[in-house]
C-alpha cells in the first residue's frame, strides 16, 4: 500500500479486493491520464466480481481509498487472508504481495507494542499461512523479490526472512508443518531487538564495542521472551537463539561448534544475512544479488553451511518450486 | 532458597558425584588461585567476584516446556562467587532462564542460567543469578 500524491488517499491493490462484499470505505480511481482520483464506488455498496473483472479489462490495478481507513483495511485484509491465498484466479505473485502486506501490517503493530503472546499467536497464523502457500506455489525469485520491502527495519527484516527460510527449507527437502514451524521460527528470530536500544538499530555509523555486546544480546533476550511458550518448538527456539552462531566457532551467543548448532538455526544465519546485506542499511545501500552471494560465499564452512550456501545460490538463480 | 545441612554429609556427596567437566588445557590456570576480582569484558556484574575454584552439584529444576532434562544430580565446578552470582563449569550446555540448585558443602543456593558459553567438548561455562543474596564465607566454607 502506498501513499498517493494527494496523500490523503492510499493505494490498495486490487487483488486484495474480495468481489461480492461490500466495503466499510469509499473506493475511489485514478483515470488514466489524470492525477485527480474521483470516487469509484460509496462505501457499503457491493463490489461484484463483474465490477472486479470490468476493472482489470480496463488496466486498473490499484484503487484508493482514505488514509484514516488503513486499520479497518488491514483488518479486512486479515479476515480474508486465507481466501485471497487460495484463490488460484488471482496471479500467485499477486497474492504474494498481498501476504506480505498484511503480514507486515500486522508485524509492524505486533512488535511496536511487544505482547509476547499477542506476536506469537501473529506468528503462528502468519507462519502456517506463508509456508502453505510458498510450499503449493510457483513464484519466481526475481518476483518474489520485487514484491517485498527491503528497508531494514525489524518487522520488514523477519517478514522477509520467513519467506526466504520457507523456500530454502523447502529446497532442502523439509514439508509440512516443519515448513511452518521454520516459518513462524523465522518471524520471530529477531525479537529479540525489541529488548534492545531502539537507536542502536538505526545508528548510521559503526557501533562502538560497548554497542556492539549491546546488540549481540539480542539472540538471548529473545530466547528469555519466548522460550516459557507452550506452542514453541526447540527447533523454532533454536532459530531464535542460535541464528547468529558461525560453524566454526566464532559466533554468538554461545561459541557453539557446527555440531551443536540447530538444523532450522543454520537455515535462519543464511538467509539472515542475505536479507541484511540485499537491503538498504542507514550506513549503505543493499548490495545485489551476486555480490551478496559472494560476500556470503567467503565464509562458506567458516560461518555458513556450504550445502544450504549451495543450495540457496541454485534456488536464487532458478525459478522457485520449478 | 538457601539451606543450610549437615556439612561432611554434603561434603561426601559432593565428592560422590562425578563430574564430567573436560576443562580445557588453556582453562586449567583460570581455575588456579583465589581472590577478588573484576567483571570480565563481555559480561557485567553488578557485586564484585571471588575467583575460588569449588567442587559442587548441580541439580537441574522445572525444565523449560520446550527441552526436557534428565533429573538427577551432576556433578559442577564453580569459578567464582559473588553475592548475587556465580560462574562455573558444566559438561552440558544450559539455556537461559533454566532454574537450578547448586548444593556446595554448607549451602544449597537457587539459582538461574543468565549465559552460557561454549570452552570446549564437554565443557560450558554457565553464568547464574542467584535467587537470594549469599555470604560468601558460607559458599566457600
Ligand atoms: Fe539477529
Amino acid at each position: 500500500m502506498s501513499t498517493t500524491a494527494e496523500s490523503k488517499l492510499f493505494a490498495i491493490s486490487l487483488a486484495t479486493l474480495q468481489p461480492t462484499e461490500a466495503v466499510d470505505w469509499d473506493l475511489y480511481i485514478l483515470p488514466r491520464d489524470t492525477d485527480q482520483h474521483i470516487l469509484y464506488r460509496a462505501s457499503k455498496y457491493p463490489f461484484h466480481a463483474k465490477d472486479l473483472q470490468r476493472l482489470l479489462e480496463s488496466g486498473v490495478t490499484k484503487l484508493y481509498i482514505p488514509r484514516e481507513e488503513r486499520a479497518s483495511y488491514q483488518e479486512y485484509l486479515r479476515e480474508n487472508l486465507d481466501a485471497w491465498l487460495e484463490n488460484s484466479a488471482i496471479p500467485p505473485i499477486e497474492r504474494m504481495e498481498t501476504l506480505n502486506q498484511v503480514m507486515r501490517g500486522v508485524l509492524n503493530d505486533s512488535f511496536r507494542k511487544p505482547d509476547t503472546d499477542k506476536v506469537v499467536n501473529r506468528t503462528i497464523q502468519f507462519g502456517r499461512q506463508a509456508a502453505a502457500f510458498l510450499e503449493s506455489e510457483t513464484i519466481r525469485f526475481d518476483d518474489l523479490v520485487r514484491v517485498l520491502q527491503h528497508d531494514y527495519t525489524t518487522f520488514t527484516h523477519s517478514a522477509n526472512v520467513c519467506y526466504y527460510a520457507v523456500l530454502l527449507a523447502k529446497s532442502l527437502g523439509y514439508e509440512g508443518d516443519d515448513l511452518t514451524q521454520i516459518a513462524t521460527g523465522a518471524l520471530l528470530h529477531d525479537m529479540g531487538k525489541l529488548d534492545v536500544d531502539q537507536h542502536l538499530l538505526t545508528k548510521e555509523h559503526r557501533l562502538s564495542e560497548a554497542e556492539t555486546r549491546q546488540m549481540q544480546k539480542h539472540p538471548t533476550l529473545g530466547f528469555r521472551r519466548l522460550c516459557r511458550q507452550d506452542d514453541l518448538s526447540a527447533g523454532q527456539l533454536m532459530m531464535v537463539y542460535q541464528h547468529h552462531e558461525r560453524l566454526d566457532g566464532g559466533g554468538y551467543p554461545v561459541g557453539l561448534p557446527d555440531d551443536e548448532i540447530h538444523p532450522w538455526a543454520k537455515i535462519c544465519s543464511v538467509v539472515d544475512v542475505f536479507d541484511a546485506l540485499t537491503s538498504d542499511r542507514s550506513y549503505r545501500v543493499a548490495l545485489d544479488y551476486d555480490t551478496a552471494m559472494e560476500s556470503i560465499e567467503r565464509d562458506a564452512n567458516l560461518a555458513f553451511d556450504a550445502e544450504m550456501l549451495a543450495c540457496w545460490k541454485q534456488l536464487i538463480s532458478t525459478n522457485v518450486g520449478s | 532458597m538457601l539451606e543450610t545441612v549437615d556439612f561432611d554429609q554434603r561434603r561426601q556427596l559432593i565428592e560422590q558425584i562425578p563430574c564430567r567437566v573436560q576443562v580445557p588445557l588453556d582453562w586449567e590456570e583460570e581455575l588456579e588461585g583465589e581472590g577478588y576480582t573484576t567483571s570480565y569484558n563481555n559480561e557485567f556484574r553488578a557485586n564484585f567476584r571471588y575467583r575460588a575454584s569449588r567442587r559442587a552439584v548441580l541439580q537441574i529444576g522445572e525444565a523449560l516446556p520446550a527441552f526436557p532434562r534428565e533429573s538427577g544430580m551432576f556433578g559442577a565446578l564453580v569459578q567464582d562467587f559473588s553475592r548475587r552470582g556465580m560462574g562455573l563449569l558444566y559438561h552440558e550446555q544450559l539455556l537461559p532462564e533454566e532454574r537450578v540448585r547448586v548444593l556446595l558443602p554448607s549451602v544449597s543456593v537457587d539459582a538461574t542460567v543468565v549465559r552460557c558459553c561454549y570452552r570446549g567438548p564437554d565443557c560450558y561455562a554457565l553464568g547464574l543469578t542467584l535467587e537470594s543474596d549469599c555470604r560468601l564465607r558460607e559458599m566457600l566454607a
